[in-house]
């Protein structure tokens, strides 16, 4: 497996750490239901895209180290890629982002992702084979809007159904 | 050949779970379930592949395609249908008996990939494969108790 905790390693540590602490703070905009649903969602459609991009079919690009499926991948997974979603997503609905504003809203969180890849390229968390960073242009905006579908859904289908919200 | 071969299984299986008319799983359910059954399927086929090198995905379009279809679609629909068929089942022994025939239909499936060269057993025993597709079973079970709990209790539990 060869795991070695060096500089990527703390940079997903640190930013889930930053991120997971936002969460406890907004967490009550959202039904317990929702959150766990999401983030559930997040996980599987994250760990789809990085398995088939960086592993099968594609081979792009490696996470971590090496191009084995080492656990702060999963980590990373759950505890950076899915907050960030859930910031999306309690800002798209504080501000109520809907028509013009939210063209605005995805090119905003686009040049930030871009941002985040960035520096995620700088302290080794991705390493490129194949990928530019060029190519993530118009997958951030696809994933944005898939999962404000997803969050729809979610809303829609557990509005029926009694549980307590801010629990 | 081999990616349309598991293109029409992958089909005729999600058929056979969207053309149940009065399915046992609400819409909410289905997305969750297929979601967690993708997670635990992704997780076991990139440590086999990527980590014990206990198999193989043959670097080659055609099941390289094949596997990111049965692990995004075959493997969640099966389970899917595991989950409605279970619901459907009043009696523990029946409900039992529902358990170890889908890990056993799961286990065939990965090993008809594996004979078909898509997700090749290297040194993974058979064994090992339907020992993960009792505990996938069991768990969705137990995860869908849990959130049926929650959805129909008013979130006290």
């Amino acid at each position: 497996m060869n795991f070695i905790f060096d500089k990527n390693e703390w940079f997903v540590v640190v930013a889930s750490i930053v991120l997971m602490s936002y969460i406890v703070m907004i967490r009550k905009h959202f039904r317990p239901a929702t959150l766990i649903i999401l983030w559930v969602y997040n996980i599987a459609f994250i760990a789809t895209i990085d398995y088939a991009i960086a592993a099968t079919p594609f081979h792009v690009y490696d996470c971590l180290d090496n191009e084995t499926y080492e656990p702060m991948a999963a980590y990373a997974h759950a505890f950076v890629y899915t907050p960030y979603s859930i910031i999306f997503l309690y800002y798209y609905d504080k501000w109520g982002i809907r028509g013009k504003k939210l063209i605005w809203y995805l090119a905003a969180w686009t040049c930030y992702a871009l941002c985040f890849e960035w520096i995620s390229l700088k302290f080794g968390f991705l390493t490129y084979r194949t990928w530019r960073l060029y190519y993530s242009i118009p997958t951030y905006p696809i994933a944005a809007l898939i999962l404000i579908c997803a969050y729809r859904f979610i809303e829609k289908s557990l509005a029926g159904h009694p549980f307590r919200s801010g629990e | 050949m081999v990616f349309i071969f598991f293109l029409l299984v992958n089909a005729g299986f999600a058929f056979a779970f969207f053309s149940i008319r009065k399915k046992r799983l609400l819409p909410i359910e289905i997305f969750l379930y297929w979601c967690l059954s993708a997670i635990f399927v992704q997780n076991y086929s990139a440590i086999q592949t990527m980590n014990f090198k206990s198999s193989i995905n043959p670097n080659e379009p055609g099941p390289e395609f094949a596997h990111l279809l049965n692990r995004t679609v075959l493997y969640p629909v099966l389970g899917m249908l595991f989950l409605n068929s279970y619901c459907a089942l009043k009696s523990g022994r029946m409900k039992l008996v529902c358990i170890l025939s889908f890990a056993a239909l799961t286990t065939g499936i990965e090993w008809l990939s594996s004979v078909l060269g898509v997700f090749v057993h290297v040194w993974l025993k058979l064994w090992w494969s339907a020992a993960f597709w009792l505990i996938h079973n069991l768990l969705l079970v137990g995860i869908m108790k849990m959130f049926r709990r929650k959805l129909y209790a008013g979130g006290t539990n």
